[in-house]
């Protein structure tokens, strides 16, 4: 009789599947690597051939300064809402497709927010869908003095499916604060989803700005959903009144085999908070197949008038930092490009400080991290930098043996530089395009990794305080071994030290503590780690 | 063409068989094979660079199961659903594979993952915590519940030690 394990053994091998066709495997892999080389080559010659057409026109509108003509007049499009025809914006660098207002309540100041795709491909039209990008504008859309529409590009997501954008007044305070914007799939494909943005409008003078950030779960989300993920794998959206909080909540629901489920979300700060209440019900078709277009607020309208203009007739004033793509201006750029989506094809990271009104900002709260994920010029997503001083894209490093290359930020410069861990959301994951600061698992603690803070650590130091980061079972199975040492400089307690080491281990997106140590010795005892050196492949010293 | 021997090898020996552990994982032939195709691709470019894989079955295998993890959270919220609808399957298949898939399906992920490494890849408890990212005593809490929960859904009965003991003791 077969013991447990053969009979287990013999069971699974019985019932696992097998795949359909295995014939050529090798020149089918080598077609699919071959196809996802041409679509980043093409995307990149598409964007030097807009470098170069816009270049062109540069120089052509200087000639025309210069010799005191009349300016050109290019006439714009006739505002059009044919799904195949784009429009041209002025102030807007490429052509837009399908675009949408939302009337006001975005904080002071704006009045209208505008939500378009980005023509797929310069010249494309707007057969396909594109990224979708969002602009805020005064009351009309446009400053009247200049004819310009404001906008400061931000929340680029991939948009695949025809779902609405909506405006959502999710914590109650009379404004509408939020973004949804419906991205990918449909219920037929079995899953859908929603990008919920707080949008944040910066008006001043002629100039308009829209910051936007992805509202996320907290640590108490569900494993399924994952820290930092956004709400998906939805059929529908609507919003009911109140939850047990009190507060409007977004219900997203799942519907098959004539049951409608859904969980409830209330926003707290900048966090989306799953409710108590979890929805059930039979499905009687009283739900709408795909979402609704009235989100907790306003609707969707289709504009009859959007504003089209003519190509510029004054040249911008010289902006300082340097254009990254995708109406980004950084300051101190540096960028690093690995694979870090997993998609097998690299991708570039850019870090550097954001340009406010024609200065660059303070670096300590306004640098970033952008990521072009598919090639074409232009970031697709990101993350803010916290406490930055001397930032800089530093390296990157696969910590999970997933194939796919994390980032590593130099924070802050110095003698004790220190690090920040960010991961980029996968070619086939439901999070949005951009970057993730990596935190300790769910529940995991350690002395120097505060709870619910990005994990950093720093290297070098001085003669108070040393760091330093060594790695084991790099590169199968990478385990992060972080060290530090900690004593006053002088007078009391300056004579003892104390030594801390944890060692981290990158699985499902965030830091499992697998050992963590605390002692104190001597400070005169030699240390049990040496403050430099390479580990994981990375050389910590950025002066190296 | 793929010019890397080892490589070659995999896909002649061990992908099949790796495309019907992550589907049992995944629960989904058609993601297990994307992700086992995209962790091969992944191997090539590093094989490209001149990176050296120690064990290349054991990456390979790894990678996968990481790729997937995404792709099962996509369509988590539907399945949910779906799973607790007790309607009979009507693949067509032997009532005993449907069982094991079912048994399978009904475990956490992680229990899942140890069980399939283990018994369908025959990694060792060391292999299983390196695929997993995780340690050899939490592989082996994964794997005894695993067991017991798979022995009493497959009305298996337990009266072995079991390999892990076996091969740790």
């Amino acid at each position: 009789m077969p013991t447990l394990d053969e009979e287990l053994r013999n069971r699974l091998r019985a019932a696992a599947p097998v795949p359909e066709a295995t014939e050529d495997l090798g020149g089918r892999l080598a077609e699919r690597r071959r196809r996802r080389r041409a679509q980043r080559t093409a995307g990149r010659v598409a964007l030097i051939a807009v470098v170069v057409i816009g270049t062109v026109a540069g120089v052509a509108a200087l000639d025309r300064a210069f010799r005191g003509g009349s300016p050109a007049v290019t006439e714009p499009p006739a505002p059009s809402l044919d799904p195949t025809g784009a429009l041209t914006l002025e102030g807007i660098p490429f052509r837009v497709c399908r675009p949408m207002t939302i009337p006001g309540g975005f904080g002071a100041g704006a009045d209208t927010l505008w939500v378009f795709e980005e023509e797929s491909a310069p010249g494309a039209g707007c057969e396909e869908r594109g990224h979708i990008r969002v602009a805020v504008g005064t009351s009309t859309g446009v400053v009247a003095t200049t004819g310009r529409l404001d906008r400061q590009l931000q929340g680029v997501v991939d948009g695949a499916a025809p779902w609405p954008y909506a405006a959502l007044d999710l914590n109650d305070d009379g404004v509408q604060e939020s973004l949804a914007i419906g991205v990918g799939g449909s219920r037929d494909e079995g899953y859908a989803r929603i990008v919920l943005f707080r949008l944040t409008p910066e008006i001043g003078g002629t100039s308009g700005a829209i910051r936007s950030i992805v509202l996320r779960c907290g640590s108490e989300c569900p494993p399924w959903l994952g820290l930092g993920t956004f709400v998906e794998s939805l059929a529908g959206a609507y919003c009911d009144v109140p939850t047990s909080t009190g507060q409007p909540a977004l219900i997203h629901w799942t519907a098959g085999e004539g049951v409608v489920e859904g969980t409830a979300w209330y926003l707290e700060g900048d966090l989306l908070r799953e409710d108590e209440r979890v929805f059930s019900r039979p499905d009687d078709g009283s739900y709408p197949p795909d979402g609704t277009s009235d989100l907790c607020g306003s609707p969707v309208s289709w504009p009859e008038d959007f504003p089209t203009y003519a190509a510029a007739t004054s040249l911008a004033p010289e902006l300082p930092g340097v254009d990254v793509g995708g109406g980004f201006r950084l300051c101190d750029p540096s960028t690093i490009e690995a694979e870090f989506d997993g998609d097998a094809g690299a991708e570039i990271v850019t870090v550097g400080t954001e340009v406010r009104g024609d200065a660059c900002a303070d670096p300590f709260h306004n640098s970033m991290a952008l990521i072009d994920l598919d090639g074409d010029g232009a970031p697709d997503g990101g993350t803010s930098l916290p406490r930055c001083i001397g930032c800089a894209a530093f390296a990157a490093v696969d910590l999970d043996a997933d194939g796919a290359e994390e980032l590593v930020v130099l924070l802050q410069g110095g003698t004790t530089p220190e690090y920040g861990l960010y991961e980029s959301s996968h070619a086939n994951s439901e999070r949005s395009p951009g970057l993730y600061p990596l935190f300790l698992a769910s529940g995991a603690t350690a002395d120097g990794f505060p709870a619910e803070s990005p994990v950093t650590f720093s290297v070098g130091g001085d003669e108070g305080y040393s760091g330093a980061v060594e790695c084991e079972g790099f590169p199968q199975a990478p385990v992060l071994v972080v060290w530090s040492k900690e004593h006053p400089v002088d007078g009391q307690g300056a004579e003892v030290t104390t030594i801390r080491m944890t060692k981290l281990r990158l699985v499902y997106g965030s830091f499992d503590v697998i050992d963590t140590t605390s002692y104190e010795q001597p400070t005169s005892d030699p240390l049990p780690f040496d403050r430099g050196g390479t580990a994981c492949g990375v050389d910590w010293d950025p002066l190296a | 063409m793929i010019d890397d021997l080892e490589i070659r090898g995999f896909l002649d020996e061990g992908y099949a068989r790796l495309v019907g552990a992550v589907a049992l994982v995944t629960g989904s032939v058609a993601m297990a094979e994307d992700a086992v195709q995209e962790a091969v691709i992944a191997a090539w470019e590093r094989s490209e660079r001149g990176d050296r894989i120690e064990n290349l079955p054991a990456w390979i295998a790894t990678v996968a199961l990481n790729r997937s993890r995404s792709g099962v959270r996509r369509v988590f919220a539907e399945r949910r659903a779906r799973g607790r609808l007790t309607a009979a399957p009507s693949t067509g298949e032997p009532a005993d594979r449907v069982d094991v898939r079912r048994a399978l399906a009904a475990l956490p992920r992680r229990q899942r993952e140890a069980a399939v490494l283990r018994y369908l890849l025959d990694l060792s408890t060391e292999e299983t915590a390196d695929a997993m990212g995780t340690s050899v005593g939490t592989v082996k809490s994964q794997l005894a519940r695993a067991r017991a929960s798979l022995a009493e859904a497959l009305a298996v009965h337990d009266e072995e030690p079991t390999e892990v003991d076996h091969a740790d003791a």
